[in-house]
């Protein structure tokens, strides 16, 4: 984890240096956390539509009943693929934060001024 | 270039407001996490989770309960109702938080939808365990809670 009450950076070199491994530890926390959720839902989905299907075909559920219930699934697959979608826009904020968290630390630790105080929490001030 | 002389010329550039406004404004791809709404979200979903699990161990099999169970379902209803209003006023800054926003109040009325679906088929056919009837309703909440928190370790 980088410390960055004790970030010291003087040229774009470093900043840039910096910046890569922070944002590739994000990417890859993130990957980590996320792989498998989309993964996870699709078994779900699929393992219900057996089911349906399964009990359809030995009379437990009436078809007008299986037809309810596969529309069902039908749109919470739907959903899914919009989860998706959404989950890459919340890496892309997620990567901007960290960004923004290194440059504001940088300036902070060099000028005293915080640029981004949602991001930039030095010990004993308040959280904005 | 150093660092300081670049971080000069641009605060010359922009002044230090403006700047500070820059760096603040970052919601531009998904809205900033909202600690109330997420419990809300979290909330509701625990309920669903429970009327899932019920309806998987047959007590919702007779179409006939669910007249007793109707209250259960509004007051899901009502908490995921709540929450989707309060999703739709997160601050956000550009179009693609916006979108990001929109979809985050997509899945909770998602959430509500397979509510009010299970709510059908057991008021129609009675819930029968084990046919698959439960799964999309888990997977959509599941999905409009994990949206609300997405944002938390940031």
């Amino acid at each position: 984890m980088l410390d960055f009450a004790n970030l010291r950076i003087d040229n774009v070199d470093d900043l840039v240096a910096t910046l890569e491994e922070e944002l590739g530890g994000v990417s890859t926390q993130w990957w980590n956390a996320n792989k498998s959720v989309v993964t996870g839902y699709l078994r779900s989905l699929a393992e219900a539509t057996m089911q349906t299907r399964l009990a359809l075909a030995n009379g437990q559920i009436p078809p007008e009943a299986a037809d309810m219930i596969m529309s069902n699934q039908k749109l919470a697959f739907t959903q899914t693929l919009q989860f998706t979608k959404f989950m890459t826009l919340v890496l892309a904020q997620q990567l901007l934060d960290a960004a923004f968290k290194v440059i504001g630390w940088v300036i902070y630790n060099k000028t005293g001024v915080n640029l981004a105080p949602s991001l930039v929490q030095p010990a004993g001030t308040d959280a904005s | 270039m150093k660092l300081v002389q670049a971080f000069r010329s641009i605060g010359r550039t922009v002044g230090v407001a403006g700047l500070a406004l820059m760096l603040s404004a970052c919601a531009l791809f998904a809205p900033p996490y909202d600690a109330t709404l997420d419990e809300k979200t979290t909330s509701a979903y625990e309920s669903v989770a429970k009327l899932a699990a019920q309806a998987e161990m047959g007590l919702y099999q007779d179409k006939a309960t669910y007249a007793g169970t109707v209250d259960t379902y509004a007051t899901i209803q009502g908490a995921l109702a709540v929450a989707a209003v309060r999703a739709a006023s997160a601050p956000v800054g550009g179009k693609r938080a916006e979108q990001a926003r929109d979809m985050t109040v997509g899945f909770i009325k998602g959430c509500s939808a397979q509510v009010s679906g299970l709510a059908t088929l057991h008021k129609t056919y009675g819930v029968v365990p084990g046919t698959g009837a439960t799964q999309a309703m888990m997977v959509s909440c599941d999905q409009a809670a994990k949206a609300v928190g997405a944002m938390k370790n940031n």
